[in-house]
């Protein structure tokens, strides 16, 4: 049975225990809105029970209660839920940076309705028909070479502009790979404190949170897994190499160039391939989708140039020429141009059959080039519609990709933060009862002390 | 289910988010008129409006080539019709012949040179700074004065005839001949001389008074009377068969213009509908976060 300096004890034990845990509650209130946060609570366990007197403890237990104290302050958490965010992030990650340079190709291919390269092109062969129909008129001359001018100029840009987005495009991957490499070292770092405290026999709850988020940010920039995400011994894998062991980090190296974008891991030297997350999806359109855009505008391009030349040098100038190409001859749509007698004088396009000033046969088979299937089985307006529902499609998977694993990811964050999130109602109210249960407790020991003020004070007066 | 903080500013922040996202959706279809701006919005659908405008600018095309040569063959049948009217005269003065009268057959004869004169400027008729009778040597008369006399012209084109494609694989040649319409060169018969030569014969032969040159020219004159009402009636059906083209065109072309209008024109009556739907979901989410805010623990503290 306990005595009364016992039930001091016992009410201190409580002082303690219920002290410790309005901290917790605190500590959860201060993060409430701390992103990546893991409440915490504070696990109150009864002390072992003392046994009745002469009794042995072995054979009967304890009788007597000893207080309470707090036995560990929990980390309230779902390694499961943390996983599956994390696979998420990395698939949103990938679809919305690969949507970001296949919004600025849309607006390059497709500034508006009726303003893309299948309008250039009908305005072209619109004005060839013209030419055709009256090959002796000067200003309907000027107004094809404006037409065919405003057609290559816009080729040019376009191409221009898709080389321009795929150069800025490295930069945003070289970014990325650094803070990969960043992110790793304080990974790396966090595992070494982890593992410290932990041999120490400490919780590191905030250091798992924050190395959570760590690994959350890391996954959704290259989407690089973890394994034993728990302890300190963290691996963290990217395309079946380790990037983190425990404390150690191993870093990416970025070298890039018109070929492609080749990362390398200090791992092992060699290079590793990314396809997920925000670099893997940069990667995607930098080296794969953008580069076929280039090579739509380059057949097209290349096809026009070929075909107009072909008739055009059969035909002959209003000066009486034959034999010159409209176009420069052998370029892509990089540097598709005019050539330098048509710009000079707009009597050197070929539109007659003859040497006669009204023959219009020759314009008129380039004209016919709106209807002639002249690249990949179909009209060159037709590739310039096929390229427009490519870049469309493209960029529209991206979107609904990167959407679907959002609400995917929304998902699971309400479910982890369902686990995991402070509610500050349920604080509050455990707030109040370790409140209440420490005024208890501090009563506990006043009675205490004053039954033992009645031994002292009173049985020692007579 | 555990409802933490967090979550209620998460969601509220989402369902704000879809609810703006929605919002802007609708308010840029219905200032921009269009179903989808960008191909991403819809891309078959884009690929397809695509594919419809270069439909339209090819059949527009059609359109503008029938307009030209209903142009052409206009001027064309006016040019004939003057110039039968003239071959019409030149056979009333033949036939006025007088037996007696030399005067009055040498009036005759002055009256037939300007009806010659008159051929020859139908002949030479130009439209936009090109001769439409000249075949494709469009920037020289068809017509030259022959230095030494006879016949009278010579013709200086090249019988080139202008085709105008009207649909695909369908042309029509919308350009007449002076060479054809007057015999130069035998163009029509070449046993026959041309009609500048039948006139210039006619005009003599009633100076000299000559009765059976005048019947012998006559009857030159009414075979060339003849052909241009017979090239006047091909140049008819011609006109007609393109009036016919331009017909069918402008059909051709509403139709496709409808198609085009209603994959990429917005709904306006549904878009505006949708807009309030949006706002007045849009407030109602901000209403609802508000209220979540309110109801908590900490009034009560």
């Amino acid at each position: 049975m306990s005595g009364l300096f016992g039930i001091i004890n016992l009410g201190l034990s409580a002082l303690t225990a219920h002290r410790k845990a309005l901290a917790v509650h605190s500590h959860n209130l201060a993060n409430a809105s701390a992103p990546g946060y893991s409440r915490q609570e504070a696990v109150l366990l009864a002390n072992p029970p003392l046994p009745r007197a002469g009794a042995a403890e072995a054979l009967v237990g304890g009788q007597y209660g000893t207080g309470v104290r707090v036995d560990t302050v929990r980390r309230v958490h779902e390694s499961f839920l943390a996983l599956q965010a994390r696979t998420f992030h990395a698939t949103q990650g990938r679809w919305s940076a690969g949507a970001l340079p296949l919004r600025e190709a849309e607006s390059v291919l497709a500034p508006a309705p009726g303003q893309d390269l299948s309008a250039l092109l009908d305005s072209l062969w619109d004005a060839w028909e013209s030419v055709a129909n009256r090959p002796e008129d000067m200003g309907l001359r000027a107004v094809l070479r404006e037409n065919a001018a405003a057609l290559a100029s816009t080729l040019r840009e376009s191409a221009d502009r898709l080389h321009t987005i795929r150069a800025s495009m490295d930069t945003g991957i070289r970014a990325r790979v650094e803070e990969v490499n960043r992110l790793a070292g304080q990974i790396a770092e966090h595992n070494r404190q982890i593992q410290t405290a932990q041999a120490e026999g400490r919780a590191a709850n905030d250091l798992l949170d924050a190395r959570e988020r760590l690994l959350d940010r890391l996954s959704g920039l290259c989407g690089a897994l973890p394994l034993n995400s728990e302890g300190g011994h963290l691996i963290v894998y990217l395309d079946g190499r380790p990037l983190i062991q425990g404390g150690v980090a191993h870093s990416l190296t970025l070298s890039a160039g018109e070929a492609g974008v080749r990362i390398t891991t200090s791992f092992d030297g060699r290079s590793v391939s990314v396809s997920s997350g925000e670099v893997g999806g940069l990667l995607h359109a930098r080296d794969v989708l953008i580069p076929g855009y280039v090579e739509a505008l380059d057949g097209i391009a290349a096809t026009l140039i070929a075909e107009v030349n072909a008739r055009h040098q059969g035909g002959f100038g209003l000066d009486g020429e034959t034999g010159r190409d409209f176009f420069v001859a052998g370029g892509g749509a990089g540097d598709i141009a005019l050539s330098p007698e048509v710009l000079a004088d707009v009597r050197a396009i070929a539109a007659a059959g003859s040497d006669a000033p009204g023959d219009g046969s020759a314009a008129r088979d380039i004209a016919k080039l709106r209807t002639a299937a002249v690249l990949a089985g179909g009209t060159l307006g037709q590739a310039a519609q096929a390229l427009l529902g490519r870049i469309g499609d493209d960029l529209a998977r991206h979107t609904h990709a990167a959407a679907a694993a959002e609400a995917a990811l929304d998902q699971i964050e309400q479910q982890r933060q369902s686990v995991s999130g402070v509610s500050i109602d349920e604080e509050l109210a455990y707030l109040t009862l370790s409140q209440r249960a420490y005024e208890a407790a501090a009563r506990v020991v006043t009675a205490a002390d004053e039954m033992l003020a009645v031994i002292i004070e009173r049985m020692g007066a007579r | 289910m555990r409802i933490s903080d967090a979550m209620i500013a998460s969601a509220v922040v989402q369902g704000m988010a879809r609810a703006s996202e929605r919002l802007f959706r609708a308010q840029e279809q219905v200032a921009s008129g269009l179903a989808f701006a960008r191909p991403s919005q819809d891309p078959g659908g884009a690929m397809r409006a695509a594919a419809l405008r270069s439909g339209v600018a090819e059949l527009s095309r059609y359109q503008r080539n029938c307009d030209d040569a209903l142009t052409r063959l206009r001027l064309g049948e006016l040019a004939l019709a003057n110039i039968s009217g003239s071959l019409r005269e030149a056979r009333d003065a033949a036939l006025s012949m007088s037996p007696f009268d030399q005067a009055a057959n040498e009036a005759l004869a002055d009256k037939v040179r300007e009806i010659a004169a008159a051929v020859v400027g139908q002949a030479s008729l130009a439209s936009e700074g090109a001769y439409l009778f000249a075949g494709y040597q469009t920037l020289a008369p068809p017509l030259a004065p022959n230095p030494g006399g006879v016949p009278p012209y010579l013709y200086q084109g090249d019988r080139g005839h202008v085709a105008l494609p009207l649909a695909r694989g369908v042309s029509v040649v919308a350009s007449l001949d002076a060479a054809e319409i007057l015999n130069m060169d035998g163009a029509a018969d070449p046993a026959r001389e041309d009609a500048l030569e039948t006139l210039r014969q006619l005009e003599a032969a009633l100076r000299a008074g000559d009765r059976e040159a005048v019947e012998s020219a006559l009857s030159a004159v009414t075979w060339h009377l003849e052909h241009v009402l017979a090239l006047r009636g091909q140049t008819g059906a011609r006109l007609q068969h393109v009036e016919l083209a331009r017909g069918r065109l402008d059909e051709g072309l509403r139709t496709m213009q409808t198609l085009l209008s209603r994959l990429q024109d917005a709904d306006i009556t549904r878009a505006v509908v949708e807009l309030r739907a949006h706002e007045v979901a849009y407030q109602a989410a901000a209403a609802a976060a508000s209220a979540l805010h309110r109801a908590s623990l900490l009034q009560y503290f």
